[in-house]
């Protein structure tokens, strides 16, 4: 490659991959446009950083220190281990939310004593005798009257807006 | 549009060959002799990659272990479309910054540093320059350099082991590369920078 066209290093970021191919290998063995890149800016030149092999004494014990390290094959976890563990997590308080939920309607911690019979707090289902049903009434502007007989009896009487009474 | 071209000859250049899928089909089967050609072809690559995060030889050979140990145990979950070389890259990346984290940070070398001006070397060892401007810049400034302009990682790839933004690791990048620049003068006046 010609020497003439390397860029100033100011703008090698602007490059193609091709093109700073061709560069990095120009300066590496051209002297006068390694000087000037350099000159200009030294951080294209990092790339050689990269590294070449070293020694292979540095590299005597390596293995076998890490052979010895190495866990068996079906000790390797397969799935990322915080993804599994927040999931069950989750899947532990849904759970237990669950059943507690059921369980609140089913088991009251007290009893409410009303005319000596224990009634369960929970126990919404009318008491007929205390309170009569009346089947329909239509008319909202209805009146009525409560006649009470006896101890025992009450006589309810609903009558329509328009009856004078 | 550059940036994209770098990227595809990254990994064209690092792209995975046949034999290397097999050796790697092997280590999940639990062939250790397969690890150990996948280990002796990768070692000097990922100790570099180490050393110049660390900046010290007996620890980037820890790390260095460190990333084959996390490899081996990590191989279920690698994806055989991705760049083998790559990921090997960033996952010694992260042993390295775990490595640093632990560390407490010292501060960044400010003076008493002198220039060179005895021992011009007329072929400029960069390798010998990094090594005295690297420690004295600060640390996530230093790994955001190595990992970019040593390395050719992407941003987002930083951004991800350095748990920030996109846009801290271009700030720390630009503050990395002024501070070098400034350094290399100051330290090297007669390269002519």
């Amino acid at each position: 490659m010609d020497c003439n066209r390397i860029p100033n290093a100011e703008s090698w970021d602007e490059a193609s991959a091709q093109q700073l191919y061709e560069y990095r290998n120009h300066v590496k063995f051209c002297l006068a446009c390694r000087r000037r890149v350099f000159s200009e800016s030294p951080i294209p030149l990092l790339h050689e950083l990269k590294g070449e092999p070293m020694p292979d004494e540095f590299w005597i014990g390596f293995w076998e220190s890490l052979e010895n390290k190495l866990p068996p094959a079906d000790k390797r976890y397969h799935l990322p281990l915080l993804p599994v563990v927040r999931w069950a997590a989750a899947l532990i308080v849904a759970l237990l939310l669950a059943l507690y939920q059921n369980k609140l309607p089913e088991s009251p911690s007290y009893e409410i004593s009303r005319g000596g019979s224990p009634i369960r707090p929970f126990d919404l289902s009318p008491d007929p005798s205390l309170y009569p049903l009346i089947e329909e009434v239509k008319e909202p502007g209805s009146t009525y009257a409560i006649f009470e007989a006896d101890r025992d009896q009450k006589i309810v009487m609903i009558f329509n807006p328009d009856i004078e009474l | 549009m550059p940036r994209q071209n770098l990227l595809f000859l990254r990994i064209k250049d690092e792209a995975i060959l046949p034999d290397e899928q097999k050796l790697i089909r092997s280590c999940l089967e639990g062939d250790r002799q397969a690890f150990e050609k996948i280990v002796e072809k990768y070692r000097d690559a990922l100790y570099w990659t180490a050393y110049n995060l660390v900046l010290d030889s007996e620890d980037a050979r820890d790390v260095t272990q460190q990333a084959f140990l996390k490899i081996w145990r990590s191989l279920p979950e690698y994806d055989a479309n991705r760049s083998f070389p790559g990921w090997a890259h960033k996952i010694t990346a992260n042993c390295a910054i775990d490595l640093l984290r632990s560390r407490r940070e010292s501060e960044p070398l400010v003076d008493n540093v002198p220039a060179e001006h005895s021992t011009l070397d007329q072929r400029i060892d960069v390798r010998r320059i990094f090594s005295r401007i690297a420690p004295l810049l600060p640390q996530r400034q230093r790994i955001v350099l190595v990992l970019r302009e040593i390395h050719g990682m992407e941003i987002a790839e930083i951004s991800e082991l350095l748990q920030c933004t996109e846009s801290t690791v271009r700030n720390l990048l630009s503050q990395a590369k002024d501070s070098f620049r400034k350094r290399t003068k100051e330290l090297f006046p007669d390269y002519g920078l």
